[in-house]
């Protein structure tokens, strides 16, 4: 038996969420996945100590707390700082890259233009911590 | 002198029996007129030193409201660019799952013009990463630290994916210089790019090397192309001014470079013919 890879996608844009959601649909793993809006939302859901993923998906460009707030709060949170948070952003910058990596990212992605090149990353990705172990809480 | 006035000035004489007695009078008036003179020649020591502090200190206020505008404007970009993104990659995968979902009930017309939303979008996307990158690369905060350009160089050749029919060679050892990898490797990349969007379809031969001048290194890198007319040897460094329309870049590649070489106070320059080649030029200091 397989535990599903438990996903929480912080990203506030509905288009990306259906993408996302229908990519992982299409997946020969089992992903079991929460979505938040923003900061906020996301910080709520984190409060389930029984619930905690097995990896984050953050968005940079979020409203109300950005994106790297909310990375500097997880990283300094002592029951949320081992969690893998990989980045899936518009943003190729080489300042936003350096921040990313400084707090301790698990990885940084950029989200492709190409339908295809999206759906291979993502695959790549999900296939990769799939095969990681990984700890909830 | 009309009669009115004569009679005034007779009243006015006359009240004076004696002319000598305006004397004092008129010396007071010559002296206050020439303390004003002076006054208007030379103005003061202190009030000359008070207009340059003066100065100074609106120049100061000047430069740091510059400063503070140009951090805007790097952030604005930095946030628009980021911004108008999300809408592009959105019009990308609308577009794919009307392909994907209506594939049998459209034609090929149909699937030609959705296919021509997707290139567009994805110059329009190009056009945005070209804008953030030149307004972004001579301000990132990298340190300084000794680059080896050969290294590099070898190492950029080797992304770029070309046919056999095309050669890319390094002349002679190119030296090791202060810089990040980040900036000097971007350098490399968009003039080797540059000489290949614009080499020979076939025998196209790109060579790169370097001259001792001094006080600063000398590179070139060489290309048997079609060549850029003297016309456009200044234009080529303007952002998006591009010679070709039929070559897939936003245009800034070049413009980019210039920065980069600027931000380094070195030049950059080309030499070149229709139909022969050109030669691109770019000085970078001494470690």
């Amino acid at each position: 038996m397989t535990k599903p890879l438990s996903i929480l996608l912080v990203e506030d844009d509905q288009i990306e969420i259906m993408k996302f959601n229908k990519t992982v649909a299409s997946l020969s793993i089992k992903c079991d996945i929460k979505e938040a809006n923003n900061g906020e939302e996301a910080l709520q859901l984190l409060l389930l100590k029984d619930q905690l993923p097995d990896i984050i998906l953050l968005d940079l460009n979020l409203p109300k707390v950005n994106g790297l707030e909310f990375l500097k709060i997880i990283k300094n949170n002592t029951s949320l700082k081992h969690i893998p948070i990989i980045i899936l952003t518009t943003s190729d910058s080489y300042k936003d890259k350096k921040e990313c990596f400084k707090m301790g990212v698990a990885g940084y992605m950029t989200k492709p233009l190409k339908y295809e090149d999206y759906i291979s990353k993502i695959t790549k990705t999900l296939f990769y911590w799939n095969e990681s172990e990984l700890i909830s809480a | 002198m009309n009669k009115l006035l004569q009679h005034q000035i007779n009243t006015c004489l006359n009240d004076f029996e004696d002319i000598s007695l305006l004397q004092p009078f008129l010396e007071a008036i010559h002296s206050s007129y020439t303390n004003y003179e002076e006054q208007l020649k030379l103005p003061t020591n202190t009030s000359e030193e008070k207009i340059q502090t003066k100065l100074v200190s609106e120049n100061k206020l000047l430069l740091k409201k510059l400063e503070t505008q140009h951090e805007e404007l790097n952030n604005y970009s930095n946030i628009v660019s980021h911004q108008l993104k999300s809408p592009l990659v959105n019009i990308c995968t609308l577009t794919n799952w009307v392909k994907e979902d209506y594939a049998n009930k459209l034609d090929n017309k149909a699937t030609e013009t959705l296919d021509l939303i997707l290139s567009n979008v994805e110059k329009a996307n190009t056009l945005i990463n070209g804008i953030l990158e030149y307004s972004t690369i001579d301000k990132i905060e990298i340190g300084n630290y000794s680059v080896d350009t050969h290294n590099l160089a070898e190492k950029m050749i080797g992304c770029f994916e070309t046919p056999n029919t095309l050669k890319i060679t390094i002349a002679n050892k190119l030296p090791k210089i202060n810089g990040d990898t980040h900036r000097l490797s971007l350098l490399f990349q968009n003039l080797i790019q540059n000489a290949i969007n614009y080499s020979k379809p076939e025998g196209g031969e790109i060579v790169i090397g370097v001259k001792d001048k001094g006080l600063n290194w000398q590179f070139f890198i060489k290309d048997n192309g079609i060549g850029i007319e003297e016309v456009y040897h200044d234009k080529i460094f303007n952002a998006f001014n591009k010679l070709s329309s039929k070559v897939n870049s936003a245009g800034i590649g070049l413009s980019i470079a210039e920065k980069i070489v600027a931000y380094y106070k070195g030049e950059i320059w080309v030499k070149s013919k229709i139909n022969k080649g050109a030669t691109f030029y770019f000085t970078l200091p001494k470690e």
